[in-house]
């Protein structure tokens, strides 16, 4: 909560932008700790909403492999020739999407890597299981608002109030990774997400474009008087709970946007051209507050952003390609930008989304909701330029398949996938189980494409 | 009855309505609820009539104009928005706008895909029209809305192609069942979920349900353009209800939630089987009715609150299932929404955040502004979260199930609140009263600067105004102290706009 002191300093025309000098004396010393201690570490979590065709984002080009998507794929089905042709370490020969090239580029330079098939689970689970009704599923599967909650809390067998990005910022709370900052470690800049809400911590959103912190204010003692009533206003205790929910949002708004603006004071433009997209502005913002991540004496970081329209239930061709057209610019300049700010080693970028779509087309030249999807993971901490997980049988209605449209069970689980990014940025093993309570299910807990 | 009705004539003769008993800060709360924000003309209307005859009223009053824009000439729904307000912050028809423009929430067609004026009006006219209807003819008459096909795949959503291995599009027929009418899981009368022996949700329909009605929701084109022929696929069309095409429709047998629709039917008769189907499932008066309560009174209404109009969902009175005015009455004339209408105890679980649309026009209505074409009220909306009639996707710009952190309440509005929309909300204030709202709005705070020089009298007046009178008093103590270092009548009314507008008191509507 920002206090009377707070409010009384404000001095020029923004609280945000004003100087909180009690907060001042703190950043002094939080920024002479952080260059003594030059260990950061950020995760980006890019959530492509509507469920992203997995199945056109990457393909097998082996003879076999590309004659059985060609085929389930009917007039969905990329032409061979169009892919950007990636070879994995570990083997095999696929392609990935025409728009993707700042992707593949980073793919041959080791930067990226592929997990195929991940998705929500309770459990290990068979297509005989799952036919069966036999082992536990994730609740409403193949629903678009479950499954992306689901992605966002790690918990589905049904509603959580917390996130797992959330909890992760809280164990990074409890270790005083962050501390004495009293930034938030889960920063969205694309609006309130399920993803940052801890237990003891909460996110901070900044929209890019937004304003940083009430406006309208400057030093007459009219003005002054006019922020104290607000402040007291908002201190007040109305015994109505949707109203004190919205004041301690209020405060944390004015509190976090006065302390980025001051870290924001003194920064130079980044040299880095970000594309002219709602993504593009994402990313660019991420940049520009992991660029004054010392003045904000922080040293864990957690973004996220997101791309909407993924839910190509018809002309898919046409509309995946366009958001392809978004999302592999902005990974671009996403990483140009953590190597211009000397942080490519520290900033790992990753891809969600509510869940793959059926390997079989609709009449509508679309897809339908399925499952299990491949994802991408960016930065020079990958172990890029190799595919991990099990790529999918891709025969309808074979091993993979929950009926018989290519729906695939996922092979790795989102606990898995979550405690290798969680683990790289400094939980412990115990915790993980803490913040991933179904990862003992599974088996190993880390994957390999990090540390 | 003569005698009743007698008394009531006499009643009426004598000036003295059973209407007599309802405060001005009663009228004002409920038309918090009913309209886009209480005025002074329509406190007074209130008072005089009476809640009931009110709603009677109101449910006779025609829809405000959509405007007709002519094809091509725009390229997107700003005409739309700019209407949006103006009819808000002028039309007599304040309760059915409320109404139609929750039912736009909750069967979403977004300016996203569907972004023409003339493919997305005729969708807002079915919903002013629908608005006090069956729920019933709503159904069928979105279902077969070209804007909603299109959004949502059903039109030219052919039958299976086998041979070519291809499937039904699942879009339309999933979020039917899951956003329109019966949601994801079986619920009691009251909106309570049921659970099982393991205590697990029940779901109330699986994949297959999806597919089968998928296959039933086949063989259907847009209307055909005046004088031209139909095709199996007709180009885009948006007036008139999507065209039947049997040669594409699925006449296998599918099994839906209750009924087994028979092979070999055609698309007219399943479409109806199965629209009826659902509309009789159980689910549809509670899953319905909470969201109405939760965009008209509260976020969180107690199980017997959602009961109440869940049984008025299931039967009117005279035995009319699916009655939107009867659910309305039921909302707005249920004890506990009329609770706190003068009752100085706030319910602590309740009232419910103010979203953009609806903070922007009650703050303009009570300040009697006037809104006309060219205005830009549509941007701050979407710099405040809600983009008018683009939401993000069919799920809206919130979900009815949002989580509020720190609370075991529901709170929708809540996931366009953020720490950034929030500061836009306070700017979007300071801007009302120290600058201007840009063209086609006028705003006339003359009438504050005037009783200004004696501050309690403005204050008051403001709590009245924005608060139906619940100020409470330290807040008012705080406002007042402000209104002494102002420097002239004109800051000091500008300062208690400032700070009863922005204040999270009056986001909240309660």
């Amino acid at each position: 909560m920002f206090t009377r002191r707070d409010i009384l300093r404000v001095s020029c025309g923004s609280l945000g932008a004003a100087g909180l000098a009690a907060r001042f004396t703190r950043f002094g010393l939080m920024s002479a700790m952080a260059q003594s201690a030059p260990d950061y570490r950020a995760l980006v979590c890019i959530f492509l909403f509507g469920g992203n065709d997995g199945n056109n984002l990457i393909v097998p080009l082996s003879q076999a492999g590309y004659d059985a998507y060609s085929k389930a794929r009917s007039d969905l089905a990329l032409a061979g020739s169009t892919l950007l042709p990636v070879e994995m370490k570990s083997g095999g020969a696929y392609g990935l999407h025409p728009k993707l090239s700042e992707v593949q580029q980073l793919f041959t330079q080791d930067r990226v890597a592929a997990l195929a098939n991940v998705g929500t689970l309770v459990a290990p689970l068979t297509r005989a299981q799952y036919r069966a009704q036999s082992s536990p599923v994730p609740a409403n599967l193949f629903s678009h608002s479950d499954q992306q909650l689901q992605w966002q809390t790690s918990i589905p067998q049904g509603a959580s109030t917390t996130g797992w990005g959330g909890r992760v910022a809280d164990v990074i709370e409890r270790m005083g990774l962050n501390s004495p900052s009293a930034f938030p470690a889960f920063v969205s800049v694309a609006g309130n997400a399920a993803l940052g809400s801890g237990g003891r911590t909460q996110p901070v959103i900044f929209t890019p474009g937004g304003p940083l912190g009430l406006q309208g204010f400057n030093s007459t003692a009219a003005s002054q008087a006019r922020l104290l009533a607000a402040q007291e206003t908002l201190a007040f205790d109305s015994g109505v709970s949707l109203v004190q929910a919205a004041s301690g949002v209020v405060a944390r708004g004015v509190d976090n946007a006065a302390l980025l603006a001051k870290a924001m004071a003194g920064a130079q433009p980044l040299k880095t051209v970000f594309p002219k997209t709602s993504l593009g502005a994402q990313v660019q913002q991420v940049a520009r507050i992991i660029q004054v991540r010392d003045d904000l004496g922080i040293r864990r970081q957690i973004f996220f952003c997101s791309l909407g329209g993924f839910d190509t239930h018809s002309a898919q061709l046409g509309d995946q390609q366009a958001l392809f057209g978004q999302l592999s610019p902005a990974m671009g300049a996403l990483y140009d930008a953590t190597q211009e700010l000397g942080v490519a080693r520290s900033v790992v970028t990753f891809t969600e989304s509510d869940f793959g779509r059926t390997l079989q087309a609709n009449t509508n030249h679309g897809t339908d909701h399925a499952w299990g999807s491949h994802h991408l993971i960016l930065g020079d901490a990958v172990k890029g330029g190799d595919l991990y997980g099990a790529f999918p049988d891709p025969t309808l209605g074979g091993p993979d398949d929950v009926d018989n449209r290519g729906r695939w069970i996922p092979t790795t689980a989102l606990d898995q996938y979550g405690a290798t990014l969680a683990s790289w940025f400094g939980v412990g093993d115990a915790d993980l189980h803490t913040v991933f309570p179904n990862l003992k299910n599974f088996s190993p807990a880390k994957l390999t494409f990090l540390g | 009855m003569g005698l009743r009705r007698l008394s009531c004539i006499l009643l009426l003769a004598l000036g003295i309505s059973s209407a007599q008993s309802v405060t001005p800060n009663a009228a004002r709360r409920f038309l918090e609820q009913a309209s886009w924000g209480p005025t002074a003309d329509s406190v007074a209307h209130v008072q005089q009539v009476g809640f009931d005859q009110w709603l009677e009223e109101q449910f006779a009053e025609l829809p405000s104009a959509a405007p007709d824009v002519q094809p091509g000439t725009s390229t997107n729904l700003r005409p739309l928005q700019e209407a949006f307000f103006i009819n808000a912050l002028g039309g007599a028809d304040q309760l059915r706008q409320r109404v139609a423009f929750a039912l736009s929430e909750v069967w979403v067609v977004s300016g996203v895909k569907v972004g023409r004026p003339e493919a997305f009006a005729p969708y807002l006219r079915i919903l002013a029209n629908g608005a006090f209807g069956n729920y019933y003819d709503l159904m069928r008459d979105i279902t077969l809305n070209p804007a909603m096909g299109h959004y949502l795949d059903m039109v030219n959503n052919d039958k299976p192609d086998p041979k070519r291995g291809r499937s039904a599009n699942e879009n339309y027929a999933r979020e039917l069942m899951q956003l329109f009418t019966v949601g994801e899981a079986l619920l009691n009368q009251d909106g309570t979920l049921q659970r099982d022996a393991a205590g697990l949700t029940i779901p109330v329909y699986t994949q297959d349900t999806v597919t089968a009605l998928a296959r039933a929701l086949t063989g259907w084109t847009y209307p055909p353009q005046p004088g031209q022929p139909s095709h199996t696929h007709n180009p885009a069309y948006w007036q008139g209800p999507m065209v039947a095409m049997p040669s594409n429709h699925d006449t296998q047998p599918k099994t839906l939630l209750g009924l087994t629709l028979a092979a070999d039917r055609s698309p007219e008769e399943d479409l109806d089987f199965a629209l009826w189907d659902i509309f009789s499932h159980p689910n549809v008066g509670p899953f319905v009715g909470r969201q109405l309560i939760q965009h008209l009174v509260m976020s969180n209404p107690s199980p017997g609150y959602v009961g109440r109009v869940s049984a008025a969902f299931h039967d009117n009175g005279s035995g009319v299932r699916g009655d939107l005015k009867a659910v309305i009455k039921a909302i707005l004339l249920d004890p506990e929404a009329r609770a706190e209408d003068d009752s100085g105890t706030p319910n602590a679980a309740g009232g419910h955040l103010r979203e953009p649309a609806l903070f922007i026009t009650s703050l303009l209505r009570g300040l009697h502004a006037s809104v006309t074409t060219g205005n830009n009220l549509a941007g701050f909306a979407s710099q405040m979260g809600q983009n008018l009639y683009y939401a993000p996707s069919v799920f809206n710009y919130f979900p009815p199930a949002y989580a509020v952190a720190g609370t075991e309440l529901n709170g929708p509005e809540f996931q366009i609140y953020s720490t950034s929309t929030a500061m836009v909300r306070a700017n979007f204030v300071n801007t009302l009263a120290f600058g201007s709202l840009g063209a086609g709005v006028a705003v006339d705070l003359s009438p504050l600067v005037a009783l200004a020089r004696t501050a309690p009298d403005l204050v008051d007046l403001l709590g009245a105004a924005f608060l139906h009178g619940a100020l409470p008093g330290p807040m008012r103590d705080s406002i007042l102290a402000a209104m002494q270092k102002a420097t002239s009548d004109k800051l000091r009314a500008q300062t208690a706009l400032y700070l009863v507008g922005s204040s999270t008191l009056y986001q909240v509507q309660r």
